[in-house]
Order: C-alpha cells, then sequence, then structure tokens
C-alpha cells in the first residue's frame, strides 16, 4: 500500500508543478474534439506537432472541455482566478460574454503590425463576427451556415424536384407532405433554436431588437407567430414531419439514418452522413452522393441564414502573446487550412481554401449562401442562452399544442425582457 | 390466507424490482447494439441478428473495448485516476471527519457546540457558491491540474462529521472513562476503542463518499486541464456530444463501464446508506 503510494506520489502528484523541460508551454482550449472521428482528431494532432517541430521548445498543450454550456463556465471562471489559458476557441454562439466582458486581447494592432497576415484572406462578414468597431478579438478558422439537407434518392423516387434557390415555405411543405409515407418522414424537426430561428429570420420576423436589448414586440410579433404556427403545422397538422417524442425515441438523426428525407443542419452533419450506419443489408441508410444542399425556404424573396464559427482567441494576459498570435497564424494559413478543412468539419474562414473546394458540389452551395449568412446572437447578446431557453420552451408548447403561438411567443418574450432587466 | 398474502407481496415486490431495474436492463442491453445504431424499439432490444431464417443472440461486447483501448482516448488512464482520486477521498474523509466527530463528542472543551454549528450551519451552502472560493484557493495554492486538487477539498464533509457525531453520541461514554483510568491515550481511545465500534456509521460514510467522489463531473472538470489528469466521468463526457450524432451503444457501453463500480459498492453497502439515513434523521 505505502509503495503504491509513494508511486502515485511521484508520479502523479509531481504534476503540482507540472516538469516543462525548459519547454515553453502553449495552452490551447477546444471544446471536447470528435469522439469517433479518428481522422479528425488524428489531422489536428498531426497538425500540432508540425508547429510544434517548426518552433523547438515549444509545446501545445490541447486542453478540451467536454459539452458546450461548461465550455463558456469553466473558461468564465478560469478568467476570474487568471488560470486562462493562452488561446481560447472561441465559439460565435456564446462569444459576446468573453468579447464584452474585456478579457480578450486586441488583436487589430498585431494583425497592422504584421506584414505577412492579409485579414483580407477571410470573408469578411465571418471576421465581423468578433469585431467590435475598430477592435477585433478572433480570426475565424471555420464555419458553417445552416442549410437545407435533403436526400436525391428519395425526391427521385416520390417524383419530386429538387429545391432550389427561391423557394417558399408553400413549396418545402408540398414537397415534404409527397415524401411523407409510412416509415419515411418529409422533414425531421428537432426543437433546437439555433436550427429553427432561421424560420423566423425567412418569415421577416427576428426574435430581438436590431440592438439585441428587448424581445416584446419581435419574439411575439405577427411574423414569429406565423412562423412558428408553420412549424406546428409540419409536425402536428400535415404530420410531415415526427412530433418531438418520437424524434427523442429514434435517439439519432432520421436523415442519417434515412427515414426523413430534409433537415436543417450545419455542415458538421456530413460527418455523421458520411458514416451512416449501415442496413441489413450491409449498405449504408444514407448514401453520400444522395444527399443534397439547399437555401433555406423563405417568404420575403431572399432565403437568410445563420452562420455558426469557430475562431482563435487570445487571453488579454497572455504571457506568451508574440507565440500565440505565431500559432494563430499557423493554424488559419492556406496550407494548413487545406488540410483541416479536408477533414469535412466545416467550410473554411479563407476565400482561398474555400473556393479550392469549391468543385464538389455540395461545397458550392454553401459558398453561395455566405453573403446571407448573418452571425447568431450568441456573438452579440450576452447571456443569450436566456433567450434560447425560454424559445424552446415557448417552442415546445407550441408544437404540442399546449398554447397558441401568440400566447406562448409572448409569455416567453415577456421573461427574457425580465431576465434582461435584471442584468 | 397466509400463503396468499406472502404471494401477492412478492408479486407485487417483483415487479417493483422489474420496473426499477429495466433501466438498467436497457442501457446494458443498448451497449450491445452495433456502433452508431439507433435506439431500438422495445421489441427490438435484445441485440439479435438472422441466420439462416432464424433470430439469434448477436451481442457487440467489443463496443466495449472499442471504448477502453479504441477511443483515441486514454481511457485506462481515466480509470486508473478515478480510482486513485476516490481511494484517496475516501481514506482522508474517514481519518479527518471521525477525528472531528470525536473532538465534538468525546473531549470536553469551551465552545465545543459552536464548533458543531458551525459544521452544521456550512452544509446549508449549496455547492456552486463554494465553487468560486474553493477554485481560487486551489489556485493559489498551485495545485490546479493535479491530483491535489482532485482530492483535498473533497477530503472533508460536514456531513460525515455530522453523520458520525450522531453514531458516536450513542457509544456508552463508560467506555472511555475506563479505558482512561487504565492509562489509555485520547488517540489510543479514538483508534482502538470508537472507531471499531463505529465499523458500520465509518461504512456509510465511505459508501456516499465513494459515490459522490466517483461520479462527480464538474469539479474534475474545473479543476483539471490535461487529458492525463482527467477522471472517468469528465473524459468519457465526449462520447455525449462527438460530432456527427449521438452513438447510443458508445454512450451506454461507456455509462455501463463509469456505473459498475458504483452499483457494486451499492449493492454491497446498501444496507449501510439505509443506516446513514436512519442516524441523519435521529436527534
Amino acid at each position: 500500500m505505502a509503495a503504491a503510494l509513494g508511486f502515485w506520489l511521484n508520479l502523479g502528484l509531481g504534476c503540482v508543478n507540472p516538469k516543462t523541460g525548459g519547454k515553453t508551454i502553449l495552452r490551447v482550449a477546444t471544446w471536447g474534439g470528435a469522439g469517433d472521428d479518428s481522422e479528425f482528431v488524428k489531422t489536428v494532432r498531426r497538425l500540432r506537432q508540425e508547429f510544434e517541430k517548426q518552433n523547438p521548445g515549444v509545446e501545445v498543450r490541447e486542453e478540451g472541455i467536454p459539452g458546450p454550456g461548461e465550455y463558456v463556465k469553466k473558461l468564465l471562471q478560469s478568467f476570474v482566478a487568471g488560470t486562462e489559458p493562452d488561446i481560447i476557441t472561441l465559439d460565435a454562439s456564446s462569444a459576446a460574454v468573453f468579447i464584452d466582458n474585456d478579457v480578450l486581447l486586441d488583436l487589430a494592432p498585431l494583425i497592422a503590425a504584421d506584414s505577412e497576415f492579409n485579414l483580407n484572406d477571410f470573408y469578411e462578414n465571418v471576421v465581423d463576427i468578433a469585431r467590435r468597431g475598430s477592435r477585433l478579438y478572433a480570426i475565424p478558422g471555420d464555419f458553417t451556415p445552416i442549410v437545407m439537407y435533403y436526400n436525391k434518392r428519395m425526391f427521385d423516387d416520390a417524383g419530386v424536384p429538387y429545391p432550389k434557390a427561391g423557394w417558399t415555405f408553400e413549396d418545402f411543405a408540398n414537397a415534404a407532405k409527397r415524401l411523407t409515407k409510412p416509415g419515411q418522414f418529409g422533414f425531421k424537426f428537432v426543437n433546437w433554436m439555433p436550427g429553427w430561428i432561421t424560420w423566423m429570420w425567412n418569415e421577416g420576423g427576428d426574435v430581438l431588437s436590431p440592438n439585441g436589448d428587448r424581445a416584446a414586440g419581435f419574439l411575439d410579433s405577427e411574423r414569429c407567430q406565423r412562423a412558428a404556427e408553420f412549424l406546428r403545422s409540419l409536425v402536428s397538422v400535415w404530420k410531415v414531419a415526427p412530433s418531438l417524442s418520437q424524434s427523442a425515441a429514434a435517439g439519432v438523426d432520421l436523415f442519417a439514418n434515412g427515414q426523413a428525407a430534409m433537415e436543417v443542419s450545419g455542415h458538421w452533419a456530413m460527418i455523421g452522413y458520411k458514416n451512416s450506419p449501415k442496413g441489413p443489408d450491409g449498405r449504408p441508410l444514407l448514401r453520400i452522393e444522395d444527399v443534397g444542399v439547399a437555401p433555406l425556404p423563405s417568404n420575403i424573396g431572399k432565403s437568410v441564414t445563420v452562420m455558426y464559427e469557430a475562431g482563435f482567441a487570445i487571453g488579454k494576459n497572455c504571457k506568451h502573446r508574440e507565440l500565440a498570435w505565431k500559432y494563430i497564424k499557423f493554424m488559419t494559413s492556406h496550407r494548413v487550412q487545406s488540410e483541416y478543412n479536408a477533414t469535412g468539419i466545416a467550410v473554411c474562414a479563407r476565400k482561398d481554401v474555400s473556393q479550392e473546394r469549391a468543385a464538389d458540389e455540395r461545397e458550392r452551395m454553401f459558398l453561395a449562401l455566405i453573403p446571407t449568412a448573418r452571425a447568431p446572437w450568441g456573438a452579440k447578446v450576452e447571456g443569450y442562452e436566456t433567450v434560447e431557453r425560454a424559445g424552446e420552451t415557448a417552442m415546445n408548447a407550441i408544437i404540442t399544442g399546449s398554447k397558441s403561438a401568440a400566447d406562448a411567443l409572448a409569455e416567453a418574450a415577456r421573461k427574457i425582457d425580465k431576465d434582461f432587466s435584471r442584468r | 390466507m397466509k400463503l396468499f398474502r406472502a404471494l401477492g407481496s412478492y408479486l407485487l415486490l417483483s415487479a417493483l424490482a422489474a420496473f426499477l431495474a429495466a433501466p438498467f436492463v436497457w442501457m446494458l442491453l443498448v451497449s450491445l447494439h452495433p456502433s452508431k445504431a439507433p435506439i431500438p424499439t422495445i421489441e427490438r432490444v435484445v441485440p439479435t441478428r438472422f441466420e439462416e431464417g432464424h433470430k439469434v443472440f448477436d451481442p457487440h461486447f467489443e463496443n466495449y473495448k472499442t471504448v477502453l483501448f479504441d477511443s483515441g482516448l486514454p481511457v485506462p488512464i481515466f480509470l486508473l485516476n478515478t480510482v486513485f482520486v476516490t481511494a484517496c477521498t475516501v481514506c482522508l474523509v474517514l481519518l479527518f471527519t471521525s477525528m472531528a466527530a470525536y473532538g465534538l463528542t468525546r473531549l470536553r472543551f469551551a465552545g465545543r457546540e459552536t464548533f458543531f454549528r458551525m459544521f452544521w450551519l456550512s452544509m446549508m451552502f449549496v455547492g456552486p457558491v463554494l465553487q468560486i472560493p474553493v477554485y481560487l484557493i486551489v489556485r493559489s495554492l498551485g495545485w490546479l491540474d493535479s491530483y491535489y486538487a482532485l482530492i483535498v477539498p473533497g477530503a472533508s464533509s460536514a456531513f460525515c462529521v455530522f453523520l458520525l457525531r450522531q453514531f458516536f453520541i450513542q457509544i456508552p461514554f463508560d467506555i472511555d472513562e475506563a479505558a482512561r483510568l487504565d492509562g489509555a491515550s485520547e488517540f489510543r481511545i479514538y483508534w482502538k476503542l470508537i472507531l471499531p465500534l463505529a465499523k458500520p456509521a465509518l461504512a456509510t460514510v465511505a459508501a456516499f463518499t465513494f459515490i459522490a467522489t466517483w461520479t462527480d463531473f464538474f469539479w474534475p472538470l474545473l479543476a483539471t486541464n490535461s487529458l492525463y489528469m482527467r477522471t472517468l466521468e469528465v473524459g468519457l463526457s465526449v462520447f455525449k456530444n462527438s460530432y456527427g450524432g449521438n452513438n447510443w451503444p458508445m454512450q451506454m457501453a461507456a455509462t455501463v463501464i463509469v456505473m459498475v463500480p458504483v452499483l457494486a459498492v451499492f449493492l454491497y453497502a446498501q444496507r449501510y446508506f439505509v443506516r446513514g439515513i436512519i442516524l441523519g434523521s435521529t436527534k
């Protein structure tokens, strides 16, 4: 027992003052990592090692924080205690809390002083996610506009033409009705606000006032009510989408399992599609060549979407500022991004890399949507999770029919404004 | 009549037991489905495949191998970390809380009751209130990302002191007097007399601490940064949110791996749990 304890004391408790062996440790916070996508994990690991080789005496220590909610909580706490990592992977959906609390370094002076780095290599609206006036707090790595995926084989079987730009809610509902049959839904709906907010935008509404300080008059507006009513009809009236409990009971992505003809999601979903489970005949339930990408249907003449993005930011009190900047430049360089994006995880924020991948029809479709893609509210409004919580509670009541869209959204707007007024 | 009544209660209890055990059985069966399979409907919950027109049982035990060794994560290290941290925490809690309880019951000193009330009062604060101060203390000691951070903050517990004090009070004080007359030191009385008599209460404390430490998620997440310092609960949580949708069989296999030791301890120590609840409710 004593020997075992001694072993552990030497081995583990020695970590109290980590032996760096004279090395400079660059700490990089990321969220989780892909548990069952070894190709992606391997690529990221290889790129990190390459940076270490180019910079002798430097060790890049990746700190994976699992869980999206926990990521923000843990990082905020480490900023309070002054133990934050050097580089933070900044998720656009929760960027405001970090940017507006002044814990990140303004990168604009570093960019201005660096002739090797050109911000024009990146899509402007993607860069703007982390911009406040002349200050810039993150360099975008990759991102994804939210799109409509459709299963071409199911469309062909039902004799329904593929969706194309300019389609309306009505066109979408008609297609979904014709694609629904026993064992197959026309559309997969989940009560996930980052996914359904775009239906409100494409009906001409929005959930908050333009400066993001009020929900009353916006979330409960007639346009938002119409969008919510439409979603309820899909599930409860026309029954072209599974009920919320049916979706939950399936536990998997019905689209990736060949049980739904359309779904709204981001580029990351393609990893799941490529690894679609196999049916009893040994063939994948969804063949990647059957996956089509279309803009979201819109009733306002122009399809609007949201983009979710991951950028690289440096902590304001980072001790290895130059090294951190070098790492960001390395990670956002043309060559590294080419390799990173070959994993299929997202769309590269660099124009050159994205254009090179445009030979693929699906990738080309994503690029066409970039100009109309908006930053998520969470990049602008601190504590936006309160809006998402209230929004999803309201949508639940609307879809299950326990409240009318008008009542549920008005109640949600009151709750959000009450929470905002406490800040 | 008696037979009927016994039969009735057995039937009722069996039905209740089956109802309560169902989620665990479900978890085990789903963990044996092929990787990435959807959540099975109830009639397909047993993993089967067709062989010459017949359904045969087809468990995919390789899911466990994948989670433990092929997930790209150092799961055996997570397991060792969890065992080490839990073992140390349980031993330290037993030592510190029993000494505190001994002092609060067997020693007479000014302010003893005030001390006890302070312990008692500290139970009124919920965990999140204490999290930031504890984190700051651990940081200023330079313990973040080390075993110290995982073990020391949990090395004592007001609840366990309270629980042991309730038990120690019931041990007759004549024993101490007799031992003192025979020349036994205070430590000897504590170690040789009180502790052996308090075994059931100590077992309760050990079981509570074991389960709380083994299943703790948020503190190990906050206190550690590097992958090799993660515990099972934190390390395996990536199976919940990996890209490409949920992989239920893998997630359930990971859950079984985390749960089995807890379940074993619970089954072994369940009478101590019941005893602990009774102890906590008296006096």
